[in-house]
């Protein structure tokens, strides 16, 4: 499903990444924690298939879903376009329900920017599940919102894995996030290793 | 708003008040026709046929040098925009051209490529396309790096992406860029129908000018002038309100 061996990944001479094997299965989840500057986006952009400058192999699906912490819409579109412009696929009917799902049912024609930040993120939380993805990326989504908002948003989360099914890398400070989400907690060093006391928490 | 019409349009009255006073004050039409002289004289030129003819040949060469100029500028823009690389190479060459004055190139285009119209669209062309590509390639720079990362995990298609987000990414920058390329472009024409052209407003400038007709040139140019202010008014604001609408709307 998601099979990585990245032997090394540098920047400007400078090895960021090193030895890192991760092997999902399809369901798996795991969450990537890690100080800041440790290279946790840039393994996140390797799975993701944006960065393509390393020594090592990266075997991936086709069909990936990604979510940032800033919630990343087109502030130019709709609501409802910011959905269908990313799942061309989806049918009208599919994007109203997914739109409702994240209680914005009657903000379809809103422009982003007419939205609070709560519902810029949840927007994104729906362009992100939309559409069954087999694998699922989320870089610091909850980071920087406050507590019933990151709740919120946690169990909406929560909810879209358990019915699509989809495999989760998730990078965040946050040990509860983990928890939430029942992913696999691993911290990352020089090298990505399970972190029991992590995952004991 | 209204009230700041009211102003605009008072102002504008002044405008032609001091213009008819200093045509008084001067006491010669031969030097300086009063407005309705003037206005007079562009009736007599449109009943003759005269100024629909130059204004449409002015008006095809200033849409075709604007046309090329913003879409040449466009793609260097954005490419150098987005390419360290090739803004290394290329940025030399932009600066040469942004400080080459349009008469040489003007001067330059006639004497290589002959006097023709290939020519005097290409010396307008060539003179706008560094401005253009200059201010486009500010909007590249600033583009959102998250939203080009989005697009290719979700393997959008290079249409959606260009329709979607880099489009309406630059649009301030597009606008910016016609704004200036426009007023430039049309005082570029004219230098280039007064140097080598059969007409055009710039060619009868220069007619009337060997016939000292002060009057002429007025009526030429003020012609010109109505018909960039309608543009202005008519085509540029209303499509720069209707696209920019969800940023209006935001702070409503």
């Amino acid at each position: 499903m998601l099979k990585l061996d990245l032997h090394r990944k540098s920047f400007a001479g400078h090895t960021v990444l090193e030895d890192i094997h991760l092997d999902l299965r399809h369901g798996d989840r795991i969450a990537v924690f890690g100080p800041s500057g440790v290279g946790k986006t840039t393994l996140l952009r390797i799975i993701a298939g944006l960065d393509k400058r390393f020594v090592g192999t990266r075997e991936a699906p086709d069909e990936i879903a990604l979510m940032f912490q800033n919630p990343t819409l087109l502030d130019w579109r709709t609501a409802h376009e910011n959905l269908r412009i990313f799942h061309p696929n989806a049918e009208g009917r599919a994007i109203q329900v997914a739109l409702a799902q994240v209680g914005l049912h009657d903000k379809a024609d809103h422009f982003p920017r007419q939205l609070s930040v709560g519902q810029q993120r949840r927007l994104a939380l729906a362009r992100c599940f939309l559409t069954p993805t087999p694998l699922v990326l989320l870089d610091e989504p909850f980071a920087s919102l406050d507590q019933s908002l990151r709740q919120e948003m946690l169990a909406l989360t929560r909810v879209f894995l358990d019915k699509t099914g989809s495999t989760l890398v998730l990078v965040t400070h946050a040990q509860d996030e983990a928890k939430a989400l029942a992913a696999e907690s691993y911290e990352l060093r020089d090298v990505l290793q399970p972190d029991t006391e992590l995952a004991a928490l | 708003m209204r009230r700041n019409t009211g102003i605009r349009f008072f102002s504008l009255g002044l405008f032609l008040l001091f213009w008819n006073g200093l045509s008084v004050l001067l006491g010669d039409p031969q030097v300086l026709p009063s407005p309705l002289q003037v206005f007079h004289e562009m009736g007599v030129l449109w009943q003759q046929g005269k100024l629909q003819e130059n204004l449409v040949a002015t008006a095809w060469r200033v849409a075709a040098a604007f046309g090329l100029a913003m879409l040449i500028g466009g793609a260097f823009g954005y490419a150098m925009g987005r390419s360290d690389g090739l803004d290394a190479w290329l940025d030399p060459w932009l600066i040469i051209f942004l400080n080459l004055p349009a008469l040489v190139l003007i001067v330059l285009c006639y004497l290589w490529v002959g006097l023709n119209e290939f020519a005097a669209v290409l010396a307008v062309t060539l003179s706008k396309v560094p401005m253009t590509t200059t201010i486009i390639r500010e909007g590249a720079r600033s583009s959102s790096s998250a939203l080009r990362d989005l697009a290719s995990v979700y393997r959008l298609s290079l249409l959606t992406k260009l329709r979607h987000i880099v489009l309406p990414e630059l649009f301030p920058h597009i606008v910016s860029a016609a704004r200036t390329g426009f007023s430039v472009i049309w005082k570029i024409v004219l230098v280039v129908e007064f140097l080598g052209r059969p007409n055009g407003i710039g060619r009868q400038i220069h007619t009337q000018f060997s016939l000292f007709d002060v009057t002429g040139v007025l009526a030429y140019a003020l012609s010109f002038v109505i018909c960039i202010l309608f543009i202005e008014f008519l085509i540029m604001q209303p499509s720069e309100k209707r696209v920019g609408r969800w940023r209006t709307d935001a702070e409503a």
